[in-house]
């Protein structure tokens, strides 16, 4: 399977350019679609851009959006397949659902037109010293080790700092928000997760 | 699997992954570790590849330059997040002991370099005179600056303006290139810029300006209304889904234009150049506004096929492959440029 997986430089511009960007209004469409018990929005996510970096070439994708929506579609109706208590209902509802059209809605295009502004508020939202850190790695391109001497840490707790701060910014990219709002809806979505996973194994 | 991961932890270890890999290769051990750590659940696959997208996406950040004043932003944060930062605050603070004091006592070390500039801005907060600041960016470059005001001016490649703010004005002089305003309004000072002979007016709206030699000057709205006024001529109005072209004999030649159509002239912001049926030629020639790398069509019927697409506006050489690739022509790097060819 790793063989298969593609995580160039350039698969990941095509995947930062054609298809985040519409992440948000995929997550939106998910919500309305009912994911089945047992898996989550994320989990539909992740196993998405796990199809999308084992595609062999993907300059052939004429329309990088609809076949995001097609390619999450079909992994809901793999696992609504492979868990068999669904009913048939279920799985035919799903396969009647039409994937988006290939317009992106109004939301993405003014997310495209202040992209760069939402990276400075989501920079700017990042606690005081990350953001150094951040800045120090985007802007000046400096190694976790010159930051750490700049910033007087380890350049093992400077990895540490910028991981979370990416792992915060997947979080709000995701929901295509950058707002305090956002950033606290994206908690709570969070600390909901345990009673998620007890659901699972009840199943 | 008694308890199945989280796709919130796994994004967590994602990111470390990616950042990891960013910074340098991995060695035998690390590798092994990370090929183990993939291969335990489908979902960790795709949350690294989503990491690695989102850290591409963050690093245009890049943009925003040296002095990127991350305290202009910061208001936002102080609505409904605080606690979430606060929280996150606290996290950090197990490996970072007084982060804001070390900063500022190293500020003092390093002086005005870089560092200063840029990280530690959001601390000190210098008081800006009247004095006109001078901000620029060189060719293949793009730069966002927010202003004080709250307005944010973006600089396409190889452009340079002249920005006066405070008291009773706001002004920003377009003395090359290509810019976009995003002029905050209510209650403040008309916002005006000054370019090529022309002086444009507005109290909040979004237009962009571009000023090249051999050019007709040329104004673009995307929202709001913006005044043009030039010595020759009546103040008149440009709404917005207006383009305005300005040449020297002091005529002006006004079109609507849609949103998208809009949009997709604005696409350098994102570091793209955006085409619709646009001539070959025409397309190299915007590319030579961002890169030293020419192309060069010398075949007129090569010339005259046309282009579709979004391309990186710094990668001339990436366009010319693509657009061989689907018109059937041939591409030849030479030192001199790019040559395309039938």
């Amino acid at each position: 399977m790793l063989d298969r997986c593609d995580f160039s430089h350039a698969r990941a511009v095509w995947l930062s350019r054609q298809i985040l960007p519409h992440e948000p209004a995929l997550r939106a469409q998910l919500s309305r679609w009912r994911v089945p018990d047992g898996l989550d929005v994320d989990d539909v996510i992740q196993e998405t851009y796990a199809k999308l970096v084992m595609l062999e070439d993907v300059e052939g994708i004429r329309s990088p959006r609809a076949y995001l929506f097609q390619v999450a579609r079909s992994v809901i109706l793999m696992h609504v397949r492979r868990s068999r208590v669904v009913s048939i209902q279920a799985v035919e509802q799903i396969e009647q659902l039409n994937v988006a059209s290939d317009d992106p809605g109004p939301d993405e295009q003014v997310s495209d037109r202040q992209q760069l502004h939402q990276l400075a508020t989501m920079i700017a939202g990042l606690p005081k010293a990350s953001q150094a850190a951040m800045m120090l790695r985007l802007v000046h391109e400096l190694s976790h080790r010159e930051i750490g001497e700049r910033v007087g840490m380890t350049a093992n707790a400077v990895q540490k700092c910028l991981a979370k701060s990416l792992s915060t910014f997947m979080r709000q990219l995701g929901r295509g928000g950058t707002s305090g709002s956002e950033a606290s809806r994206t908690r709570a979505v969070k600390d909901d997760q345990p009673i998620h996973v007890e659901a699972r194994d009840q199943l | 699997m008694s308890k199945r991961e989280t796709s919130s932890e796994i994004d967590d270890a994602a990111a470390h992954w990616a950042m990891r890999i960013d910074e340098a290769v991995l060695d035998d051990a690390e590798q092994a570790a990370f090929d183990t750590w993939l291969r335990a659940d489908v979902r960790r696959i795709g949350a690294f590849a989503r990491a690695q997208a989102v850290l591409v996406h963050v690093k245009r950040a890049k943009a925003l330059g040296s002095d990127f004043e991350p305290a202009t932003f910061a208001p936002e944060r102080e609505k409904g997040g605080a606690a979430d930062v606060g929280d996150d605050a606290d996290d950090v603070a197990e490996e970072e002991p007084s982060a804001p004091t070390i900063l500022t006592r190293r500020r003092l070390l390093v002086g005005a370099s870089a560092l200063a500039a840029s990280a530690v801005a959001a601390i000190v907060l210098p008081t800006r005179q009247a004095a006109a600041r001078i901000y620029e960016t060189a060719r293949g470059e793009s730069r966002l600056v927010p202003l004080e005001d709250g307005s944010t001016v973006t600089l396409n490649t190889d452009t340079r303006i002249a920005v006066t703010m405070g008291g009773d004005r706001r002004a920003v002089e377009l003395l090359r290139g290509e810019v976009l305003f995003k002029v905050a309004g209510a209650g403040r000072p008309p916002f005006q810029v000054e370019a090529g002979g022309a002086s444009l007016q507005t109290e909040k709206a979004t237009f962009a300006v571009c000023r090249l030699d051999a050019r007709p000057l040329q104004v673009k709205v995307c929202d709001g209304t913006v005044a043009v006024e030039r010595p020759s001529t009546k103040p008149r109005l440009l709404h917005a889904n207006t383009q305005a072209l300005l040449p020297d004999d002091g005529t002006m030649i006004e079109r609507s234009v849609t949103p998208e159509a809009l949009q997709r002239e604005l696409a350098w912001q994102e570091g793209m150049l955006s085409f619709e049926d646009t001539p070959l030629t025409q397309a190299a020639e915007e590319f030579a506004r961002y890169s030293d790398r020419r192309i060069q069509i010398s075949d007129p019927a090569v010339a005259a096929e046309t282009v579709t697409g979004r391309y990186a506006a710094n990668n001339p050489e990436g366009f010319a492959r693509a657009v061989a690739l689907g018109l059937n022509l041939h591409v030849q790097s030479t030192p001199g440029g790019i040559i395309v060819a039938r």
